[in-house]
């Protein structure tokens, strides 16, 4: 049971950053950014790339990556987003761009590496360490650490600096924070490259744990956005919650279901949570149903 | 016709509406005043069905309309307009009035019968847009409107949605003179032809001229009560509205 | 040769003018944003497929792909029925992947990632559909009555209640129409047609398997709605021959299929995107939905 329990942790840690970026999105810009995923999958590709095929050594391959995702997360808002929003484009039509973008990353991707899947080998498989009875892989426990400093570290930067205030300040309010003198269209963009950030960040742990194929990102972004809705989709501390419940509710669902079914636990937790608590668990009311 | 009975309606902890009550006689027209944020247009809307009000009965011809949903409640009698219109905007002129009109036959299977609007249906709607001026504008879509002509034809669907009781949030506002003194003159040939009326406005000239009794609303209370001369004497009222 | 070659291509056009009529009757004319049609396609081709396997007749078989997907749609209606825009888009969307999940594991029925072969030709009246050009003549029957029907009950009077509930639900509400009601007759007639469409792929390819009903089979969907403008059925028969027909060129310069796949992809995704950046009605929309 630990070892199940300590599995959703795992995954819920990777959850929680695309979830943490996504909720950062859709919190100040009002809308879902569905080719977050793509973003996540460009990073891990990119770390591949670097990594692997230019051997460039593990820091150097990393900070590249980020940098990648981060480019990526601010071509999207700025090539397609900005425009739209320019032209009034209502949420829904955002949403479907956002699908396209997906699309469009997750075959460049496929086009340029191939389908096979890929594997990066950064630190050498070890024995798991024994904790309480369960297993965990030394890069398992940089995983968890990572991403709880990442997350930590997040929520620091969004309560004491001042592009965390002005992003929150949209957040709550356009209307006021345009009044106060914050660009919106600025803030929006910052948004993108801290959460891209963020994404390059999972993709790097992602890349690292599991495989890469790439259609990870359309799993991963479903992922995201379920923890995100379950947490409740306007509180950054909240999708990280829901990102972390997912992954332990997946986990120990493989365990009395046939292995397949484990990707549609996220479904169904999406569906009951957008039918009977659309807010999540913690979130506030203004997000949805507007 | 229309009794309102102790309506209470909270949102978080403020009271929107406290233990309100009066009656809409038949064929009066009341109007409904106060300072902004008094409750007015909430009480339309509990009263409509469009939102679910805590406490309290709202009788329409005898019948109680309270927690219904807002189709349930216009079929038992209730038709509506908004403070900013809201109609169809994608659909004609036309369509709008017709989808008020009873008669037709509206049903999924239908449309598989070539079933298509009755001429008598479509000369009923060409009248009610004939009232407003909007004849020439039916084939238009509604998105095409001017502000003026939105507030005339959401008039004239109410209108024409068949109702016992009829309720209009701020008619004049909003608009130009010119359609000021237009949607003025169709409410008070409302009134001629006996409709019983529940309005919400700002405009106290136009309310003396047409209401039989005036209610004000302060902080959703009743603070007053009568016709509009008593109502404009009355201490309390001259409080909120200079005070 | 090259006529047969057409004549696929023709029967893949009125396919997709199925699936792409009947998804504007959800999204052009109710304004329900449904992106589960994948997941109604699916549950008409398995349905199709699995009455025919075991010796029933074609036009059974065909009927009842339309009535279980429409009966699949109404259910769905239900609990999704109060959700608005994006949050429709997102449960509709893992509704379609809770299908893919079932299709895959759901072994003894569907025989999971093995798929269903051996689907027989349709027959009618003792005449069998067995070559590509008594099948388009079938198919293009199917595709110009699903015209008709969505045309038909567009422009009733039943029609003008589904266009007042896009528009504006409260305010169709307060006039008396039971807007549920009306959005679960759309979403199950919808997915009715889509179950149909699902039953001629079926029977064209003889061979079925969850990976003909991805997120990613949306996507020519998607563009062939959104190309042909919302509302706009002579628009969307357009963009179905233009959105089938485009990457085909790919073949004849003599890529490798392992580049055609994601190409195709491709290009969808840029169209969807050029629609909605730089024509957003399309070919000839007729809706604004905000």
């Amino acid at each position: 049971m630990l070892q199940i329990l300590l599995n959703g942790i795992i995954a819920g840690a990777i959850y929680a950053l695309v979830a943490a970026g996504f909720a950062l999105v859709y919190s100040t810009a009002r809308f879902v950014h569905f080719a977050h995923g793509a973003i996540v999958a460009g990073g891990a590709y990119a770390l591949f790339f670097f990594f692997e095929r230019l051997a460039i050594g593990f820091w150097p391959a990393a900070v590249l990556a980020i940098a990648v995702a981060a480019l990526l997360g601010w071509v999207c808002n700025e090539l397609v987003y900005k425009p739209l929003r320019h032209r009034g484009a209502t949420p829904l039509i955002l949403l479907l761009a956002g699908f396209a973008l997906l699309v469009l990353i997750e075959s460049l991707l496929l086009l340029i590496f191939g389908a096979d899947v890929k594997v990066i080998r950064v630190l050498p498989v070890e024995r798991g360490m024994d904790f309480f009875g369960a297993i965990i892989t030394p890069l398992q426990v940089v995983i968890v650490v990572v991403a709880a400093l990442l997350l930590v570290g997040l929520h620091a930067f969004m309560s004491f600096t001042r592009l965390g205030r002005s992003l929150r300040a949209v957040a709550s309010n356009k209307v006021v924070a345009q009044i106060r003198g914050i660009s919106v269209e600025a803030t929006y963009a910052k948004a993108f490259l801290l959460a891209s950030a963020i994404a390059g960040v999972a993709g790097i742990l992602v890349g690292m744990e599991y495989n890469l194929e790439p259609t990870m990102g359309t799993s991963l972004v479903i992922k995201g956005f379920t923890g995100a809705i379950v947490g409740g989709v306007d509180s950054v501390p909240g999708a990280i919650l829901g990102a972390l419940l997912l992954g332990v509710a997946e986990n120990v669902a493989a365990w009395y279901l046939p292995s397949g079914y484990k990707d549609a636990v996220a479904f169904v937790l999406l569906f009951l949570f957008l039918l009977f608590k659309p807010n999540g668990i913690m979130g506030s009311n203004k997000g949805a149903r507007k | 016709m229309l009794e309102l009975r102790s309506l209470s309606k909270r949102f978080g902890g403020v009271h929107a509406l406290a233990n309100v009550s009066f009656n809409v006689e038949k064929g009066s027209v009341t109007a409904l005043i106060g300072p902004n944020g008094a409750g007015k247009t909430t009480l339309l809307d509990l009263v409509s069905g469009v939102t679910v009000l805590d406490s309290g009965s709202v009788l329409v011809s005898g019948v109680n309309v309270a927690g219904k949903r807002p189709e349930q409640v216009a079929r038992l009698g209730v038709s509506r307009t908004f403070q900013s219109p809201r109609l169809f905007g994608n659909l004609t002129v036309l369509d709008n009035v017709l989808l008020a009109l009873d008669g037709g036959d509206e049903s999924f299977w239908a449309s598989f019968l070539g079933r298509r609007d009755s001429k008598q249906l479509l000369e009923r709607a060409h009248s009610a847009l004939e009232r407003v001026h909007l004849t020439n504008k039916a084939h238009s879509l509604c998105r095409d409107l001017s502000y003026g002509q939105r507030k005339l034809l959401e008039l004239a669907r109410a209108l024409a949605l068949p109702h016992t009781v009829l309720l209009l949030d701020e008619p004049l506002a909003g608009v130009n003179p010119v359609v000021r003194k237009e949607i003025a003159s169709v409410v008070k040939a409302l009134r001629k032809q006996g409709e019983t009326i529940l309005l919400v406005e700002h405009d106290l000239a136009f309310v003396s001229g047409v209401a039989d009794r005036v209610v004000v609303l302060e902080e959703g209370r009743v603070i007053a009560e009568g016709t509009p001369s008593q109502v404009k004497r009355d201490k309390k009222v001259v409080e909120a509205y200079l005070g | 040769m090259i006529e047969a070659y057409l004549a696929h291509l023709l029967v893949l056009v009125c396919i997709y003018i199925v699936l792409a009529v009947s998804l504007q009757l959800s999204i052009g004319f109710t304004g329900l944003f449904n992106l589960g049609h994948i997941g109604f396609y699916a549950v008409g081709a398995y349905a199709s497929a699995l009455l025919a396997l075991s010796g029933q007749p074609f036009w059974l078989c065909f009927l009842a792909a339309g009535v279980f997907a429409g009966l699949t749609g109404w259910l769905l209606s239900l609990p999704t029925g109060k959700l608005k825009g994006d949050y429709l888009a997102l449960a509709t969307l893992g509704f379609s992947f809770l299908v893919y999940a079932v299709a895959l594991n759901w072994n003894d029925l569907t025989r999971g990632a093995l798929g269903l072969p051996g689907i027989p030709k349709p027959e009618l009246f003792g005449f069998a559909f067995s070559d590509t050009y008594s099948f388009l003549a079938l198919a293009a029957v199917v595709a110009i009555a699903s015209y008709l029907i969505v045309q038909r009950i567009a422009s009733s009077p039943f029609g003008r209640v589904l266009g007042s509930v896009r528009d504006d639900e409260l305010a169709a509400r307060t006039l008396g129409k039971n807007a549920a009601r009306t959005k679960s007759i759309a979403l199950a007639s919808s997915a009715f047609l889509a179950g149909l469409a699902g039953s001629l792929y079926a029977y064209y390819i003889t061979f079925i398997d969850p990976f003909s009903f991805t997120l990613l089979e949306l996507v020519p969907v998607l563009a062939i709605v959104v190309i042909g403008g919302l509302a706009s059925l002579e628009g969307t028969i357009l963009a179905a021959f233009l959105v089938v027909l485009l990457p085909e060129p790919l073949r004849f310069i003599g890529f490798p299929s392992s580049v055609i796949g994601p190409a195709r992809q491709i290009i969808f995704a840029l169209l969807l995107l050029a629609v909605l950046l730089y024509r957003p009605k399309g070919i000839g929309g007729k809706v604004e939905l905000d």
